[in-house]
């Protein structure tokens, strides 16, 4: 089973203005492939999911359903599998009667449809639960039902709309692995809609990140987070976000480069060429970056603004001129908010954008290539 | 001192804090929120039911002022004309037609309205206006709907072919008591409209969605979303509707006065009539007792077979 979207545009009419959702964006899903779509609230994420579902009716394009144009399909035809931010359980039926309804409908008769609910309630470790209803279970409970209940039905794909969004942490990490077995299990395409970042890293086998209705960037999690297209992905896909510091090319020209920051110059190739004086952005993930007590040990030096706590690491915001710079890496515990501090990094991290079009001009050079003295100048 | 130098000083605020404990008091709450429903209740429904109540145990003269001790002689008297049961089975007709009518259009308009379309303000305004005007104009404008001699009524439908001559619709004993039904059912089918549709429009959208996605079609999700969530709310609403149509006095009597024949005298009728036509009113009291006996009984059997409580789910 594959999924493909061709050309989709979904514009709503609001009022009398139209609002471009989705402006013809592209992708294809493999067979067993865990897609997903993720982005900031409103751009068309959710829209485009609903549209592979059937939810709502594409302006233009086509959404394909292994090779077979499903466009004008009617939802209840397309065998698709949908969940839902609010889970969407039917409150009036008890757990059974909700995991086996998509087989009622089917015309599979009672006792054969209890029995495959059945089956998969034991799946999902919910056996116990079978006769209670929806407003009598817990928040994984209701998840875990409405995860049997879409798959209860052997669907040619699995939609999921941020799923996990209502839940606390701990139980989003349990459902996540749930879910992901489930996706293993089912053996179909899963397209799954996240405006978490994290999530959708740790989830997906691709990521398509969307912005304002198109597809900015698309790839394994690696390959979004290694070599972003552009800025938004960069910024979007990594947390804590990327570090942006502004710089102009200098000597060279063409497809070699060098770049000058805080007094300190790098050459370096570009995958296009710009000419000299060409504004870009130097892109540095704060993994990478370096904290030194002495101002004039690193490349760039600042004010150490913040120290704040995440999980088991310790992230610092430094006040350069052009800005400020998140870093992971704090070379002592010793160091104080407000002092005067460096940051430090290698050249071979940086990643080179396009000033004013946020393309990416270069990425951080692969470790094998490390060694070779191409570093600083 | 002004409002706002009040406020400044402070002085206005222990007042107010004054006012507020006041308030907030359990016993001064209960007596300003409850007192005054509860003495235009006695007043209005108590004091009448009572009186009624009394007076069926005593033979009531309407031109003399003093009771006289019956006993049950009256409840005898009428339990035993034919004519209070023929009142009473043309009650229950009329409640239960109407009931019907009523609850099966009124949803329908409700699932209609919950849909999106245009002129659905129009035709929800529209819906609502028969059942803001009074009983008396409605009546009146559709007694001259229904008029034998220049109706509209009559005037459409023979233009549509359906009838060949005009009808009497309030005046024929076969048809009285249906034309009652459906001008009642006129005036009062947008209040099943509006309860209806306000448990319509919370039932999720995503539910839907879900259904839809995992392949019902339009038929399953209203036999299995939109019905079993409307139980509770359709089982008040036959409740009460029921209750209020068995008693319908003023659009009957508008309407028909009772007549053709008696055809649509119902028992509230057939009490008006004992009181004021035949001035018997000890009489009139003993059915009005006895309507009320049969619907409190009427409404314990219905909560039993029904289980309210079970139907009633609320998530």
């Amino acid at each position: 089973m594959t999924v493909e979207v061709k050309s989709l545009t979904k514009i709503y009419q609001v009022g009398s203005s139209e609002e471009l959702a989705v402006d013809s964006i592209d992708f294809e899903i493999g067979a067993n492939e865990f897609f997903t779509l993720v982005g900031p609230s409103g751009c068309g994420k959710s829209t485009t999911l609903r549209c592979i579902a059937g939810l709502e009716t594409p302006t233009s394009g086509q959404i394909l359903v292994d090779g077979e144009d499903v466009t004008q399909t009617a939802p209840n035809n397309r065998g698709l599998a949908m969940m839902f931010q609010d889970i969407a359980l039917y409150p009036h039926m008890n757990v059974v009667e909700n995991i086996a309804y998509p087989l009622k409908v089917r015309g599979v008769d009672k006792t054969e449809r209890q029995e495959r609910a059945r089956e998969v309630a034991e799946l999902m470790q919910i056996p116990e639960l079978l006769n209670k209803y929806p407003g009598e279970l817990s928040g994984g409970q209701r998840q875990r039902t409405a995860i049997a209940r879409t798959i209860v039905y052997n669907p040619s794909a699995l939609l999921m709309d941020e799923p996990l969004s209502d839940l606390d942490a701990q139980l989003k990490v349990e459902i996540r692995k749930e879910i992901q077995r489930i996706h293993e299990r089912a053996g179909v395409p899963t397209i799954y809609v996240t405006h978490d970042q994290s999530e959708a890293l740790s989830m997906s086998d691709r990521i398509a990140v969307m912005n304002d209705g198109h597809v900015m960037g698309i790839g394994s999690p690696d390959e979004l987070y290694e070599s972003p297209e552009n800025t938004f992905v960069a910024a979007f896909i990594g947390n804590p976000s990327i570090n942006l510091v502004p710089a102009t090319l200098g000597d060279g020209g063409g497809d070699r480069v060098t770049v000058d920051l805080g007094g300190e110059a790098t050459e370096r190739e570009l995958t296009e060429g710009r000419p000299v004086g060409t504004d870009v952005e130097v892109g540095i993930r704060p993994e990478r970056v370096d904290v030194l007590p002495d101002p004039d040990a690193g490349k760039l030096t600042g004010t150490l603004e913040l120290i704040e706590r995440i999980g088991d690491r310790r992230l610092a915001t430094v006040d350069i001129d052009d800005g400020e710079i998140r870093a992971l890496n704090l070379s002592t515990d010793t160091l104080a908010e407000g002092s005067t501090v460096s940051v430090a990094f290698d050249w071979a991290d940086v990643h080179l954008f396009d000033g004013e079009s946020g393309e990416a001009l270069a990425h951080p050079i692969a470790d094998v290539q490390r060694n070779e003295p191409t570093e600083s100048v | 001192m002004s409002l706002r130098e009040s406020l400044a000083s402070g002085q206005l605020h222990g007042y107010r804090q004054d006012l507020f404990g006041m308030l907030s008091k359990r016993w001064v709450f209960v007596a300003l929120t409850v007192v005054p429903a509860l003495a235009v209740f006695g007043f209005v429904n108590m004091f009448p039911m009572l009186w009624a109540l009394a007076a069926s145990f005593f033979e009531v003269g309407a031109f003399q002022p003093s009771w006289t001790w019956a006993g049950i002689e009256n409840f005898e008297t009428v339990l035993a004309n034919s004519d209070f049961w023929a009142s009473i089975r043309r009650s229950v007709i009329f409640a239960a037609g109407s009931v019907v009518l009523q609850v099966t259009t009124g949803t329908a308009l409700a699932i209609l309205l919950d849909r999106k379309f245009s002129f659905k303000r129009v035709i929800r305004a529209i819906a609502l206006v028969p059942y803001i005007v009074p009983t008396a104009v409605l009546s009146f404008v559709a007694l001259w709907m229904g008029n034998a001699r220049y109706g509209i009524i009559n005037q459409l439908l023979v233009e549509v072919g359906l009838i060949s001559e005009f009808i009497a619709w309030y005046g024929t004993t076969d048809l009285a008591m249906l034309s009652v039904i459906v001008t009642s059912s006129w005036k009062f089918t947008i209040f099943v409209t509006i309860i209806v549709l306000a448990r319509l429009q919370s039932i999720p959208a995503s539910i839907y969605e879900a259904a839809t996605v995992s392949g019902a079609s339009r038929w399953d999700r209203f036999k299995d979303i939109t019905l079993p969530n409307l139980k509770g709310v359709l089982f008040i609403v036959v409740l009460l509707r029921g209750v209020w149509m068995f008693n319908k006095f003023d659009i009957i009597f508008i309407l028909t006065n009772g007549g053709p024949i008696n055809t649509t005298t119902t028992a509230s009728i057939y009490a008006y009539r004992t009181a004021f036509s035949d001035f018997n009113l000890g009489e009139a009291a003993a059915v009005s007792t006895l309507l009320f006996v049969l619907l409190v009984g009427a409404a314990i059997v219905y909560f039993y077979f029904f289980e309210p409580s079970q139907e009633v789910r609320v998530e």
